[in-house]
């Protein structure tokens, strides 16, 4: 009866984020008549799309028990690379490729610090971040990108699908399958959850904990620079001083949908959920015309409070 | 005392020489610094039984158990697993060479199941191709076989789905010992595993180690309590000043004698011949 209980009230709150999600959609739908359109619903998908796409990288980081405070720097270095090598005229599959892989690679980094070095995550990436930063001003020359020319390039953040539904949405949804089925279907996914809930334990076991490490790094590298070619796209120019503060926005929608900063536990899904539910109170606050400055406080104290109702589910 | 009831006391006197030695260790040197750890120590397990190790905080007890499960590399001496000469350079390659360890701080991952627990570090991947390019796992055939064995060590858990955090100490022992046993081809071994527990759940963990030397593994069980040491010892390895001072029988000897073996009160050369086991 007691685990009954337990698993329960677990279930309940694990599908807390959701719930709270409905709720919103729900007051919105009601008090704003623009809210519940095709045209509003796909926009705020496209605008979640870049930091869900953080978040799913940043979800194995923190499953992991670390942090990555580098992938704001990280998308706007993979960004100005990929298009100063457009405006060189290099081929946009090229350019794009390459400025993911200089993310994985830029992550990698992350990756064997922490595991090898034995750096904290946070002390590492904050190294990183300032690195990056600084590069991807030294390559801009502190100026934007412009002049990309591609229209095949522009089609990352600015086409459609089946006419209407974005691109970046498709992407968001399919990484979001990945991440999914790696996280709940695969070995590594297993592995990451064990060494995030006890490293030692997963250690004796035979697992290659730094191997795990590096990877997750070197995927949330990936994806933050996946979401900077989207920027890009989008921007049709690349911003040296782009993706700044990004990384919390990526945090808080990782600790929104219920994943523990302190590892081992967590969900994918929550993630996903975690990223709407801040998209989608930025767009409602909008369309209620409340002030910029108090979207900010709200925001603050939705994160707060989701965090203090998970810590005190979890004292019970 | 007659001779008949002697030999009714002490059944495996007669059979258990014919019990083949599974791990043996001989003259185990190790050093720290100046600090000698293991003077030259003797070990010796035969298959199916139980071999309790004690011994004084410093008698070596805890570096030999290191030594057997790869967790030291030993300065000189040899180890021998079913008669063949090993070396363990860290906990992997016991482990690989079918020799598991119970970690006295419980070496489990609380968040996850006791089906994933079960299987950590060795998941059993799906036999398709999302299994052999991916790491797709087989989860359906895991938790089956976890059910089994769980059922096989009559531990009795309902839901193999349920997080280990959510078990009492006894439980998660529980799962971390048929976790040793399920995958010990050769050795389990077992450090302190009743220590953080009450009488009821230390009954219940010593029930399952028997439970495993019953299905054929032999076991070598590391502990500072006499009575659960007396209750399912066949054999007490008695370690004293980074040696072997005596292996005694439980059968022909009282918790006071063993104690006084591993105090030093009782000599070695001075331990009446019948207190041993041979």
């Amino acid at each position: 009866m007691m685990n009954m209980n337990v698993q329960h009230k677990a279930t309940l709150q694990k599908l807390g984020p959701f719930l709270a999600l409905l709720v919103l959609v729900a007051g919105l739908a009601i008090t704003s008549p623009d809210f519940m359109t095709v045209g509003n619903l796909l926009n705020v998908f496209r605008q979640v799309s870049i930091n869900a796409l953080i978040a799913f990288g940043m979800t194995l980081v923190i499953l992991l028990g670390g942090i990555d405070l580098s992938v704001g720097s990280i998308l706007a270095l993979s960004s100005v690379l990929t298009a100063l090598m457009l405006s060189h005229g290099v081929d946009p599959v090229v350019a794009a490729s390459v400025g993911i892989l200089a993310g994985a690679g830029m992550g990698m980094i992350n990756g064997v610090i922490i595991s090898k070095g034995k750096v904290a995550p946070f002390i590492a990436t904050l190294g990183m971040m300032t690195i990056l930063r600084g590069l991807s001003l030294v390559f801009s020359e502190g100026r934007p990108i412009t002049g990309l020319n591609s229209d095949f390039f522009a089609m990352l953040g600015g086409g459609y699908v089946a006419g209407f539904i974005p691109v970046p949405v498709i992407l968001m949804l399919v990484m979001f399958a990945v991440f999914w089925f790696v996280l709940k279907r695969t070995v590594f996914g297993r592995h990451v959850y064990a060494v995030g809930g006890n490293e030692e334990a997963a250690a004796l076991s035979g697992i290659k904990t730094d191997r795990i490490k590096i990877w997750v790094y070197t995927l949330s590298g990936a994806m933050a620079a996946t979401a900077g070619m989207i920027l890009t796209s989008r921007l049709n120019s690349a911003q040296p001083t782009a993706g700044t503060g990004y990384e919390l926005d990526a945090i808080a929608a990782v600790v929104l949908g219920g994943t523990s900063l302190t590892g081992g536990r967590g969900w994918i899904f929550g993630t996903l959920v975690g990223a709407l539910l801040i998209g989608i109170l930025n767009n409602g606050l909008n369309l209620l015309g409340v002030s910029s400055f108090y979207q900010q406080v709200i925001k603050g104290v939705v994160i707060l409070l989701a965090v203090l109702l998970d810590r005190s589910g979890k004292k019970a | 005392m007659s001779p008949m009831t002697e030999l009714e006391a002490n059944p495996h006197s007669l059979t258990q020489d014919a019990r083949p030695l599974v791990l043996q260790a001989k003259g185990i040197v190790k050093r720290y610094g100046q600090v000698t750890a293991l003077d030259g120590a003797d070990f010796e397990l035969r298959a199916g039984e139980i071999m309790a190790v004690i011994g004084d905080n410093g008698a070596g007890k805890s570096s030999l158990i290191k030594a057997l499960s790869g967790a030291i590399e030993p300065d000189s001496g040899e180890i021998l697993l079913d008669g063949q000469a090993v070396q363990f350079k860290s906990p992997i390659d016991a482990r690989r060479a079918g020799i598991e360890t119970v970690y006295q701080d419980l070496a489990v991952a609380p968040a996850m199941t006791i089906a994933e627990n079960l299987f950590l570090g060795r998941e059993i991947r799906r036999d398709n191709l999302l299994g052999h390019w991916f790491g797709a796992l087989d989860k359906k055939r895991m938790l089956k076989d976890s059910i089994a064995y769980m059922q096989e060590l009559k531990i009795g858990i309902r839901s193999m789905s349920q997080a280990v955090e959510t078990l009492s100490g006894g439980q998660r022992q529980g799962v971390a010992v048929a976790r040793a046993a399920a995958f010990a081809r050769h050795v389990v071994i077992m450090d302190e595993p009743t220590a953080a527990l009450g009488v009821k759940e230390g009954n219940m963990v010593l029930e399952l180690i028997r439970n495993v030397r019953d299905r054929g593994l032999p076991v070598v069980l590391i502990s500072h309590n006499m009575p659960h040491v007396f209750e399912i010892a066949d054999r007490i390895h008695v370690a004293r000043l980074g040696r072997r001072a005596a292996i005694l029988n439980p059968k022909a000897i009282t918790m006071s004698d063993a104690v006084a073996v591993m105090t030093g009160a009782m000599k070695p050369e001075d331990i009446p011949a019948h207190w041993l086991a041979n």
